[in-house]
């Protein structure tokens, strides 16, 4: 039952690919699917092959949030310091004060980030790159008592991308692309599990010995819900991922001012490993039900796997070079997000078992997600002021992954606006320095369907993202 | 900023990663050193209820078999009426055929031949009614006829049926020995020493019976000592017994109950540490659902309880008990047999005699001699009253070479009559102890008998299920001075410790003596003033308990007579306290 837990955190990674999480900032702010630069590795790699120079990127940045959640508890809760297990509620144990607006809770996470982008030509018509970047991120700690506990208490989770790529030019005009990536990430995080969302804990009351009926399992309503003696402490560490995969692109120079891009990035299984420990220290688990089967040790810790596939991604991109100082970009992004209907997560230990329970070493737990799929447009306005500096604004928008029926703070999503602006210096010919800023928000949601009164409530998010760059041309 | 370093290495550094989100660690374990004098610590209790309800167990003889032996000894079941098996074995006695009985033992075979004891068969020789020989020679009447219309019997009708020396057997010997009187039981205000009645004429079936096949009933129905203190040891009534056995392999005990199935949260005062208190004993009466048949079941009880081999021992007085020859002391009258011990062989055979005596009816049977004489002539004249007094009276005219028999009760011509038959074979008084041996001896109970007297006997007392159900629900844990319990209406109250409530060892026995001097809640530090009581709250009534509004201070003594004060705090939540223990002394 323990182990079944894990299924209840098997989202905050994934929360990481949501497109509330990614990354505000991934290469220089001027770079994107029609550009041709070394960015384009991540971009798409046929820009590669119109890059005439070798070219380094060295980036660094900064990113500044604040993600705020005043959760609204829509449904009838119990007395916390009770356990009935079964609705109706006894009304003696109906908490009348467990409902309405919470006190807000807000994370305002700090980050630097960094990338690092090479496009090498070894032909004419060939060029190769190399990227290390970071397209997901997300670094959260709410407070550990808050509303949103058995939501989320911190989480860490990071996806890097190390590519390989080449674009070869077909014609003068034409150019396709192909990268390789090998896809790291690493995934901390801790929250409450309540166990009442447990089907494993269904179970294990339902079936012999215990025969209890009970509402316990992830359809379990409010009122069992959220009980001290069933919200356990639980910690994911070290979950590391390896992973593998792919993107393509078309850049097609139709005429010397207008360049249409067109990419492809594969989704990518990510099988993330790592250890759990969750704090069992309660008598109710650890020796008032022994007779009946139940008993843990007062920490529960053995290895965590999570697994689930990284969307793909089509993003159609056009360029145009209205005169010599200004230009403008845009491209438009879909993302399959709803290739992420859930998450699977296999708890180990040998400690998870309780045989008289029915629960063995060894739980695989489903949780439903049922994302959508995401737009995401951005356009840009370029212009170059003299013949060493050149500035450029960005607005965009990128639509939710999460519907109301799933979301929660770990992936504080919504209709997200972008705007940014940006500039580059040109110190030498072959040395440039680039700087951007870069803001996202979610327009303030408010949610009042989510599955099970999990994460109704208001939500937040501000994103800031300052960062620069160091091209060299060589 | 450690999460900024995370964030910056993981592309690189993933694998050494660590220490970026809070690892769940278990909190610092409270103080469990001795709580010194003037030491305070603050110990938060909770309240939880798991109430379940039809909750089932189901236990197999192995499970049964696990738990502890005092357990099983201590789980009385019914009280088993014996009259049925005294009387099987002792008609397989009397039926058993002449050659087989001439092959017992002599006092065996002497006990084979009372059995039989007819009229007709009676040897009257070297006993008072011996004159009766004269008499019939005199008057050309058989003896017999005589006895047999006195016993208002056929002459070769026994003089006594095995249905009433059963019966004499179950009074006398059986009834009285101690196992057989009392049985243990649950300590409660009602029983304080744990002992309860035994129907008359039964023997007490523990689980440890059903479990292990009746092994003990040889040591439980041995020799005993009497529960009076000065009163003669009983000498025991089964010698040897084979396994009975009452449960199949495919027994199953299955009970349902509806009980709060989490302990009651306490304190250790020594160390101020938290315990748990079983709580099912004190929810014992309200477990079971009478209302539903499913309540109890036990399948695979044996169909035919018998016993394959059972050897029964019943003694005989070292001397020769003279029989009565007066009316007083009523009813029994002056024989010394009924100031010896009832479960002598001579004590039971007088009884036997006076229930036998009580079936009859008072009359006199007149008798005339045999040939031509004038009637009415009433040569002998034998009568019964209402008492069983009986009085031979023979004409003058008869001549007799001794005088009639004296009058005496019934019994006690049958019991002389009987003495001296249980002396054939030339055994000396005291040498007459009888051991039978009967084979596949039915019980004489049917399941359903069986199963309807268990289930009606925990109906009508759930407590005897509390050691099975406080075993099935084994959650003692520490040993608690008190704990805390809350009622329906959310009051607070600190039940301190009752001897039930003790842990038990592995055997089924506390593992600490019930040493309060003070049990209780007091006012003041020396314990003047009591402020608890066994007042039922929630049918309570075995603890003292007292009610802990917040800001109450109270004091009470442990059982190694150290002496705390307890103030109850704000409450942390709705069903939960926080006490502060101080040691006072």
């Amino acid at each position: 039952m323990a182990a079944a837990l894990l299924g209840g955190v098997t989202f905050a990674p994934a929360a990481a690919r949501a497109s509330g999480l990614d990354a505000p900032i991934v290469g220089p702010g001027d770079a994107g699917p029609t550009t041709a630069d070394a960015a384009s590795v991540q971009w798409n790699p046929a820009g590669l092959a119109f890059v005439k120079r070798p070219q380094l990127l060295l980036g660094a940045g900064l990113i500044l949030g604040r993600v705020t959640y005043q959760r609204e508890r829509i449904g009838r809760y119990q007395t916390p310091d009770t356990f009935q297990f079964k609705t109706p509620l006894d009304p003696a144990n109906i908490d009348a004060s467990k409902t309405g607006f919470t006190e807000e809770v807000g994370a305002t996470p700090i980050a630097p980030t960094g990338d690092a982008f090479l496009a090498v030509p070894v032909h004419e018509r060939l060029t190769v790159g190399l990227g290390v970047y970071v397209p997901h991120a997300a670094a959260l700690s709410f407070p550990a008592d808050g509303a949103q506990a058995w939501q989320l208490r911190e989480a860490f989770i990071v996806a890097s991308f190390i590519t390989a790529s080449a674009g070869v030019r077909l014609t003068d005009r034409l150019a396709a692309g192909l990268g390789i990536s090998y896809v790291t990430g690493v995934a901390e995080l801790s929250k409450l599990q309540d166990f009442a969302s447990l089907d494993e804990f269904r179970g294990a009351f339902a079936n012999d010995p215990i025969n209890q009926p009970n509402d316990f399992g992830p359809d379990a309503p409010t009122e069992v819900r959220e009980l001290d003696v069933l919200s356990r402490p639980i910690s994911v560490k070290r979950a590391l991922s390896h992973g593998a995969t792919f993107n393509v692109g078309l850049t097609w120079q139709t005429t010397d001012a207008l360049t249409l891009a067109a990419a492809y990035q594969h989704g990518s299984r990510m099988r993330y490993v790592g250890d759990f420990a969750i704090d069992m220290n309660d008598p109710l688990f650890t020796q008032d039900l022994v007779s009946q089967g139940l008993q843990y040790k007062p920490l529960l810790q053995g290895d965590a796997e999570l697994t689930f596939r990284l969307p793909r991604r089509i993003t159609l991109g056009a360029g145009f070079q209205a005169s010599d100082a200004f230009r403008v970009d845009g491209f438009v992004q879909y993302v399959t997000y709803s290739d992420v209907d859930a998450f699977v997560v296999e708890t180990r230990s040998p400690d998870l078992a309780q045989p008289k329970l029915g629960i063995g070493d060894r739980v695989k737990v489903r949780l439903p997600r049922d994302w959508s799929d995401t737009i995401w447009v951005e356009a840009r306005a370029q212009y170059r002021a003299t013949s060493w500096m050149k500035a450029w604004v960005t607005a965009g928008y990128q639509s939710p992954a999460s519907p109301d029926s799933t979301i929660d703070v770990a992936s504080p999503d919504g209709h997200r606006l972008i705007g940014g602006v940006g500039g580059e210096l040109e110190v030498t010919d072959g040395f440039s320095l680039l700087g951007e800023a870069r803001l996202q928000g979610i327009l303030p949601r408010t949610v009042t369907e989510s599955d099970h009164d999990l994460g109704n409530g208001t939500y937040g998010m501000f994103l800031a993202a300052l960062g620069g760059h160091l091209r060299f041309k060589f | 900023m450690r999460r900024a370093l995370c964030l910056f290495a993981a592309p690189l550094l993933a694998a050494t990663l660590s220490g970026c989100v809070t690892e769940v660690t278990l909190d610092e374990t409270p103080p469990t050193s001795t709580l010194a004098v003037g030491e305070s610590r603050t110990v938060e209790l909770r309240f939880l209820r798991f109430d379940v309800e039809q909750f089932q167990q189901s236990l197999t003889l192995t499970d049964l078999k696990a738990l502890p032996t005092r357990v099983l000894q201590d789980t009385w079941l019914l009280d088993l009426d014996m009259s049925t098996l005294v009387q099987n074995a002792l008609q397989q006695v009397a039926y058993l055929p002449p050659a087989e009985a001439h092959a017992l033992a002599q006092p065996a075979r002497n006990l084979w031949k009372l059995l039989n004891l007819t009229a007709e068969s009676t040897d009257l020789r070297g006993t008072r009614l011996e004159p009766l020989l004269g008499v019939g020679k005199a008057v050309g009447l058989p003896p017999s006829l005589i006895l047999a219309d006195l016993a208002q019997v056929g002459e070769n009708d026994p003089l006594i049926s095995t249905e009433t020396t059963a019966q004499a057997v179950l009074s006398n010997v059986v009834a009285t020995h101690p196992n057989a009187q009392f049985r243990r039981g649950p300590v409660n205000v009602d029983h304080p020493d744990g002992l309860y009645l035994v129907t008359p004429g039964s023997i007490p079936v523990y689980l440890a019976d059903v479990v292990d096949s009746f092994a003990s009933l040889a040591e439980r129905f041995g020799p005993a000592p009497a529960w009076e203190e000065g009163a003669p040891a009983h000498p025991g009534f089964v010698v040897a017994s084979s396994p009975v056995s009452a449960a199949t392999d495919a027994f199953r005990m299955k009970v349902k109950v509806n009980l709060n199935a989490l302990p009651y949260k306490g304190v250790d005062a020594t160390n101020a540490t938290v315990a748990s208190v079983n709580s099912t004993g004190g929810q014992i009466e309200n477990i079971f659902d009478f209302d539903r048949p499913d309540w109890l079941s036990l399948e695979g009880l044996a169909e035919d309880l018998k016993i394959g081999e059972l050897t029964m021992a019943i003694g005989e007085n070292d001397g020769f008990l003279p029989s009565g020859d007066a009316r007083d002391p009523l009813p029994y009258g002056n024989s010394p047999v009924w100031e010896t011990p009832r479960w002598e062989m001579e004590h039971l055979l007088a009884s036997a005699g006076f229930a036998r005596a009580q079936a009859l009816t008072e009359h006199c049977s007149v008798y005339a001699p045999q040939g031509t004489v004038e009637e009415p002539f009433e040569a002998v004249n034998v009568c019964v009253d209402g008492t069983g007094w009986v009085d031979i009276q023979v004409d003058p005219s008869v001549v007799l070479d001794e005088p009639p028999p004296p009058p005496s009760y019934f019994w006690d011509v049958l019991l002389e009559v009987a003495q001296v038959r249980l002396h054939d074979g030339e055994l000396a008084e005291g040498a007459a102890d009888v051991e039978i041996t009967v084979r596949d001896v039915p019980v004489g109970v049917s399941t359903e008998t069986l199963v309807t007297s268990i289930r009606d006997n925990i109906q009508g007392n759930p407590s005897a299920l509390r050691g099975v159900a406080e075993q099935l629900n084994d959650n003692t844990a520490g040993d608690a001075d008190f704990y805390y319990y809350q009622t329906a209406e959310g009051e607070d109250f600190l039940y301190f410790i009752a001897p039930e409530d003790l842990r038990l060892d592995a055997e089924g026995n506390p593992v600490r003596e019930y040493g309060y001097q003070h049990p209780g809640f007091y006012a003041d530090a020396d314990l003047a003033e009591k402020i608890s009581s066994r007042e039922e709250v929630d049918g309570d009534r075995a603890h003292e308990k007292v009610a802990i509004p917040v800001g109450t201070s109270l004091f009470f003594e442990d059982d190694g007579g150290a002496v705390y004060r307890v103030d109850a705090g704000e409450k942390p939540s709705l069903h939960k306290a926080a006490l502060t223990l101080t040691r006072i002394r």
